[in-house]
C-alpha cells in the first residue's frame, strides 16, 4: 500500500488541493442577451430560443424517441424559460439553466404518463415503427429494437431514483458528452467537487440498477 | 474504493486514465470490479444520446409565443383564486351560514309553544268559568283534553 502511494501524482493524504473555476457568467457575452430577454425584449428572447431551440429538442428526442411528444415538451420548455427568466441569476451558463427545465419536463412529463412498463406496450414513434416493419433491422449491427427499447426505460427508471442534480450531471457528462472540466465551468462548481458529486451519483445508480434487477422483468439482458 | 482511484475515475472512464490508475486496478479485485460496473453503466446511459441534433419542424417559435401566450391569459376559474374575491366569498358564505343557522333554530323553538297555546287557549275558550268550582273546573278540564283535536 504505502509503495502504491508513492507512485501516485497526488497526494494520499490530506485534502487535495482545490482547483476553482469560477466563470463569472454576468459577464459572459450570452449575458447582456439573457438581460434583455429578462426584460421582456422579444427580440431577444426570440434569439435564446433560435439558439437552443435544437439543442433542447435533440436532448428531448434522445429521452422520449417521439417527434410529437419532444415537440409539445421542448414547446414547454421555452415557455418556462420565458416565464422563469427572471430566476435566471447568472450561476450556471444559460445552456445549464435550459438543459435542467428540459430534463425536468421529460420526468414531469414521464411521470404523469406513467411509464412504468416496457415502452412497446404503448405507442411507437414513427421511426420505431418503421424500424420493426423494415426487415433490415434484423441485419443491421445495431441491437434490436425491442432491446434498445427495454434499455432505455431501464435507463430512465434508474435516473428517476437519484436526485435532480445528480440526474443532470450525469446526463450532461455521459449523454451530452462534457467533461470535467466543462461540467466545472458550466455549473459554477469546482472540479473536485464535481468529481465527488459524480462518484456519488455513479455508486447511487449501481446500487438503484441492483435493486432494480432484481424486480421480474425490470432489466434488460 | 480507494480514495485514489476516485480522483481518477472520470479520467479512466473517458479512457485517459493514468498507468498507476491502471496498474492499482491489476491489484486490487475490489476496485477493478466496482470501476468496471461504473464503465458499463456509463456505456448503458449514452443510451439515451440522440444520434444527431435534429430540429423542431418549422414555425416552432410561433407556437411558443402562442403557447406563452395561452398560458398568460387568465381563466374565468382564477377570479376565485384572488385573494381578495376569495375573501368576500369567505365572508358572505359564513354570513349566509349564520342567517340559515339562526333561522332554523328560531323556527324550531317557536312550534311546542304554539301547540301549548293552542291547546291552552281551547281550554279556557271551551272552559271560560274555570275558577268557579274546583271539582267541576276538573271535570271541565277533562272532558275538555279527551274531546281536543288538533
Amino acid at each position: 500500500m504505502a509503495g502504491f502511494t508513492a507512485t501516485l501524482p497526488f497526494p494520499a493524504t490530506g485534502e487535495a488541493p482545490r482547483t476553482r473555476i469560477r466563470v463569472d457568467y454576468r459577464a459572459s457575452e450570452e449575458a447582456e442577451l439573457v438581460r434583455r430577454a429578462q426584460a421582456r425584449d422579444e427580440l431577444a428572447f426570440r434569439e435564446i430560443v433560435e439558439r437552443y431551440q435544437a439543442k433542447v429538442y435533440s436532448i428531448i428526442f434522445g429521452i422520449l424517441r417521439n417527434r410529437n411528444d419532444a415537440e409539445d415538451i421542448a414547446q414547454q420548455v421555452f415557455a418556462k424559460v420565458y416565464f422563469s427568466m427572471g430566476n435566471f441569476d447568472f450561476r450556471s451558463s444559460l445552456l445549464t439553466w435550459i438543459y435542467k427545465i428540459t430534463v425536468n419536463e421529460c420526468y414531469d412529463y414521464l411521470r404523469k404518463k406513467r411509464v412504468r412498463k416496457l415502452v412497446y406496450e404503448s405507442d411507437f414513434s414513427e421511426e420505431e415503427s418503421l424500424l420493426m416493419q423494415n426487415s433490415e433491422a434484423a441485419m443491421d449491427h445495431r441491437p434490436a429494437v425491442d432491446t434498445q427499447l427495454a434499455q432505455r426505460d431501464f435507463v430512465l427508471k434508474l435516473l428517476a431514483k437519484v436526485s435532480e442534480e445528480d440526474r443532470n450531471l450525469m446526463l450532461l457528462k455521459e449523454v451530452e458528452g462534457h467533461s470535467v472540466e466543462e461540467l466545472a465551468q458550466m455549473t459554477g462548481m469546482n472540479e473536485n467537487t464535481i468529481k465527488v458529486k459524480l462518484f456519488r451519483a455513479r455508486q447511487k445508480l449501481l446500487k438503484a440498477a441492483q435493486r432494480l434487477s432484481r424486480l421480474p422483468g425490470a432489466a434488460p439482458s | 474504493m480507494h480514495e485514489p482511484v476516485k480522483e481518477g475515475l472520470e479520467d479512466f472512464l473517458r479512457e485517459n486514465g493514468s498507468l498507476e490508475f491502471a496498474a492499482h486496478l491489476e491489484t486490487c479485485r475490489e476496485c477493478r470490479g466496482e470501476v468496471e460496473r461504473m464503465r458499463e453503466q456509463a456505456l448503458v446511459l449514452r443510451v439515451l444520446r440522440a444520434e444527431e441534433e435534429l430540429d423542431p419542424s418549422p414555425g416552432f417559435y410561433a407556437r411558443v409565443t402562442a403557447r406563452i401566450e395561452a398560458q398568460s391569459r387568465p381563466s374565468f376559474w382564477n377570479v376565485f383564486l384572488e385573494p381578495a374575491f376569495g375573501r368576500r366569498l369567505m365572508y358572505a358564505s359564513l354570513t349566509l351560514v349564520v342567517l340559515l343557522g339562526t333561522y332554523l333554530i328560531s323556527s324550531e323553538s317557536s312550534e311546542p309553544l304554539a301547540v301549548a297555546t293552542t291547546a291552552e287557549q281551547y281550554l279556557v275558550e271551551e272552559n271560560p268559568a274555570v275558577g268557579a268550582n274546583p271539582q267541576q273546573d276538573r271535570d271541565a278540564v277533562l272532558v275538555g283534553l279527551a274531546t281536543y283535536n288538533e
